[in-house]
């Protein structure tokens, strides 16, 4: 059952690249500002997705969007795995006090959703993808530090990890070639669950008008432009959907499936 | 059980402070001076200076964290910048309406999930309890203000049984909120509930493995019966758990949704303003929200010396 | 006719060969039968199929006759209406047996109220009667109290007051005191042999231990790999045992009857093992 769901987020999230990467280079039409087409078609040649509300080719943006889609998930993971991951390797060697407030601090921290961040930071700075970015990024360093710090525990209560501190070697480098190796795994399965959370938290923002900007097409601001137009051509509002949901699904079930598949190995881990 | 409730008065009130500083400093401390912002670039020195001193923000920043916060607690939440309307007056209509919204749905997501979620746990190895989980799987992934939007065309457009957009205020036509409020609700109930799932599928698979349950088997209970009147009591605790959590997402799940229907909520007000960079009322809002969720968290904690008598013990 | 009649039940798991493999035996109303044995042989599987109770996975041929009711193959329903009427089970955990978050005289209430139609207030003083039978001096106090506020012995007879509260035809016993302390087994037991005596009931006693079994029991089955290799009355089972694993299993429990400065016996002395 976990290799089936492994291999299905695989196949959804390497579909997801495959769309990003290849409208890098070559979309059917431009997805931006060719709006030479008749306006709102339904899917018919050559637009095998139909027109949008101002002519362009909606198979073409939703390529497009994929980009978006990734390149949210890719930095706000990264800001949060860089930011989370050292200070909970850090954390876990703290002393029992500290060690308490920093969890509690990221309790409260955890309780901030990554949405109400972003608008709030949209509200200060103004919206956009960086701002989107980074407090997405921001809201999911909790998780991370909860986990890496979990992680830690465990790997530096560990024999080995005892040696190599009686053989003198530094705390930074059993930080580097013991726990991180170790808790990787831990690490990896976070970072699938929440791409997932990122890209649902990026299409809302990006409804919401405080996410990617147009006219670089978002999938979240297509399905905005199908409400507009629900009456007359209430098909725009499936395409952009049904996109978000599978890269979601596929990074979902990713997670899961890897999950499952470490879960012996996690239990000697944590 | 005095000790238990006043470390966590402590807790929940430390966090408070924590988050209204955390939110006082990004609206504030960063963005640079409001007057300027609100006047924009070709205004005068003068003009910013007379501005600032007319909003208050001239003085320390210190200062105002302390105004803003002592007004709070008296439920006056600032004047707005751009209107000058009181913060508070802005907000209160507000609240009905997403606290029935939120309300609605957080009550509708269990009614949905707890039932499904203990068939998934009980034929997990037939059919019915793998189909379950997967229909979970797949409505995890679907945004909720897709869904929304979904079935506001659905109900709204093609079959037109309710209203696709629109508030009616529960005093004006009872008949008429409940319909305004049908579909966001369903909207959001739909999209938690499958992530709730999971978890009552979990609590409830633990259940099944615990001994109290093979004696009320070995009593006579049926499946269904043993699973209702000895697990619900016992998964509750950490299902509670998990429904706080949840009342972050609900909470946030309701701004884009109010977006979605046209609701007059906290959501819509507070992304008005974000377009109109006010913090003031940016700040309330937000404070509010965080409020909301620390507090439904706190009273969580306290809630489970009323389910497991364990704990009550313990204290003595 | 007799109370339970067991013919040729196998019980296997999945693909894996049967832990139960064709046994057969009978109980008599008012009957107390052993059915001794190590880890593994077979004897809670036994007692968990003639309940109805085997997980999900559990293949099951073969007869068990309650009365005129047949087990193998009947409906959970028709199943759940003799448990804890005419059928009740003991099990060993008396410490996890309990729901912790309902009071222990609800949790008997329950056994009685899910079989019969006795209102609140009546099924209260049945419920406060019973637990003095088991011994409680002050019931009400048990009835208010958490299982978490009982000792393991006290549980395991609020356990038992659930067991016969509604006089079963049968009850069966997995290890009830195996548990416990050396000194609350006793209690136990001769609780066991008195609310048992004084409600007529037959009983399926499951153990390991030959000494427990013969103080509680008339008659003793011996089980091996899933298979009943000896039966016999429980004085007889000492003198004349038949089998060679019975015979280990009679020199093992009577230790106070070694040769002082010899080895103690083993079971293994007498018999070489099983064969899987």
């Amino acid at each position: 059952m976990s290799r089936l769901q492994l291999r299905l987020g695989l196949v959804l999230v390497a579909l997801v690249a495959v769309m990003a990467l290849v409208s890098v280079f070559w979309t059917p039409f431009d997805a931006l500002y060719n709006t030479s087409f008749p306006r709102l078609r339904p899917p018919e040649w050559p637009n095998v997705l139909g027109t949008d509300r101002l002519g362009r080719d909606v198979f073409s943006r939703l390529l497009v969007g994929a980009q978006s889609c990734l390149v949210v998930g890719v930095i706000s993971v990264g800001i949060a795995t860089l930011l989370g991951v050292p200070a909970g390797i850090v954390t876990a060697q703290l002393p029992k006090a500290a060690s308490e407030v920093v969890m509690r601090a990221t309790d409260v921290a955890q309780a901030f959703p990554a949405l109400l961040l972003a608008i709030l930071l949209a509200g200060v700075f103004g919206g956009g993808t960086v701002t989107a970015m980074v407090a997405i990024g921001l809201a999911a360093v909790p998780q991370f530090i909860r986990i890496a710090r979990a992680g830690a525990l465990s790997v530096l209560a560990s024999d080995y990890v005892l040696a190599a501190r009686s053989c003198g070697s530094s705390r930074l480098t059993i930080a580097r070639t013991h726990v991180l190796p170790n808790i990787a795994p831990l690490v990896g399965v976070q970072a699938s669950v929440t791409f997932a959370m990122a890209i649902l938290a990026e299409a809302a923002l990006s409804y919401l008008g405080l996410g990617t900007q147009p006219p670089t097409p978002s999938w979240g601001s297509m399905l905005k432009d199908a409400q507009s137009v629900w009456y007359s051509s209430p098909l725009q509002a499936v395409w952009p959907g049904i996109a978000i949901a599978l890269a979601v699904l596929g990074f979902n079930l990713l997670g899961d499936g890897l999950r499952d598949l470490l879960d012996p190995k996690l239990r000697e881990v944590t | 059980m005095i000790a238990t409730v006043a470390r966590r008065l402590g807790v929940f009130a430390l966090s408070l402070v924590g988050a209204s500083l955390a939110i006082f400093i990004i609206c504030q401390a960063l963005p640079g001076d409001p007057a300027r912002i609100l006047l924009g670039d070709g205004a005068s020195a003068e003009q910013i200076a007379a501005k600032a001193h007319e909003l208050g923000t001239d003085r320390p920043a210190i200062v105002r964290y302390l105004t803003w916060v002592a007004g709070m607690l008296r439920g006056d939440f600032g004047t707005s910048y751009a209107s000058g309307v009181a913060v508070s007056g802005l907000i209160g209509p507000t609240l009905p309406v997403t606290g029935a919204l939120a309300g609605f749905s957080l009550l509708v997501s269990v009614v949905i999930a707890l039932p499904f979620g203990m068939l998934a746990a009980l034929r997990r190895r037939r059919w019915e309890g793998v189909a379950v989980s997967a229909v979970a799987q797949v409505g995890m992934a679907i945004p909720a203000f897709w869904a929304g939007i979904l079935l506001s065309i659905l109900f709204g457009v093609v079959w037109r049984v309710l209203p696709p957009n629109g508030y009616i205020p529960l005093t004006t036509d009872p008949i008429g909120w409940a319909r305004s409020l049908a579909l966001p609700v369903l909207a959001l109930a739909l999209v938690q509930a499958a992530v709730l799932v999971r978890y009552v599928r979990s609590a409830f698979i633990d259940v099944l493995s615990e001994d109290y349950y093979r004696t009320a088997r070995a009593v006579g209970w049926s499946r269904w019966g043993a699973l209702l009147r000895h697990g619900v009591r016992n998964a509750s605790l950490s299902l509670v758990t998990v429904l706080g959590l949840q009342l972050a997402s609900i909470l946030v799940g309701a701004i884009v949704i109010e977006q979605v229907f046209v609701l007059p909520g906290l959501g819509s007000l507070l992304l008005t303003y974000v377009r109109q960079k006010d913090v003031m009322v940016i700040q309330g809002v937000v404070m509010l929200l965080v409020l909301a969720v620390l507090l439904i968290n706190a009273l969580v904690e306290v809630s489970y010396v009323l389910i497991d008598p364990r704990l009550r013990t313990a204290e003595r | 006719m007799s109370l339970l009649r067991v013919r040729d039940l196998t019980v296997a798991f999945g693909r894996r060969p049967p832990v139960v493999r064709g046994i057969s035996f009978d109980v008599e109303p008012g009957q107390r039968v052993g059915l001794i044995g190590e880890s593994g042989c077979g004897k809670t599987v036994t007692s968990l199929a003639v309940m109805g109770l085997l997980p999900e996975n559990a293949r099951v041929s073969g007869s068990i006759r309650l009365g005129d009711v047949e087990v193998v193959g009947s409906s959970d329903r028709a199943m759940s209406e003799l448990r804890g009427d005419e059928l009740t089970m003991i099990f060993q955990e008396p410490m996890t047996a309990l729901d912790p978050t309902m009071r222990c005289g609800r949790q008997v209430a329950e056994v009685l109220r899910l079989h019969s139609t006795a209102a609140p207030g009546a099924a209260r003083e049945r419920v406060l009667v019973m637990l003095g039978e088991v011994g409680f001096a002050d019931p009400e106090r048990i009835a208010n109290s958490f299982p978490h506020e009982l000792s393991g012995g006290q549980r395991q007879r609020v356990v038992t007051a659930m067991a016969l509260i509604n006089s079963p035809d049968l009850v069966i016993c997995d290890e009830p005191t195996t548990a416990l302390d050396v000194t609350v087994q006793a209690t136990v037991l001769k609780l066991l042999d008195r609310v048992l005596a004084s409600q007529n009931a037959a009983c399926l006693f499951i153990s390991h231990d030959l000494a427990v079994v013969s103080e509680l029991c008339s008659d003793v089955l011996v089980m091996l790999d899933g298979e009943i290799v000896e039966r016999g009355t429980a004085s007889g089972i000492f003198t004349d045992a038949q089998h060679p694993y019975t015979k280990g299993l009679v020199a093992t429990s009577r230790l106070d009857l070694v040769e002082p400065g010899s080895r103690l016996p083993l079971v293994e002395d007498f018999y070489a093992g099983a064969e899987r």
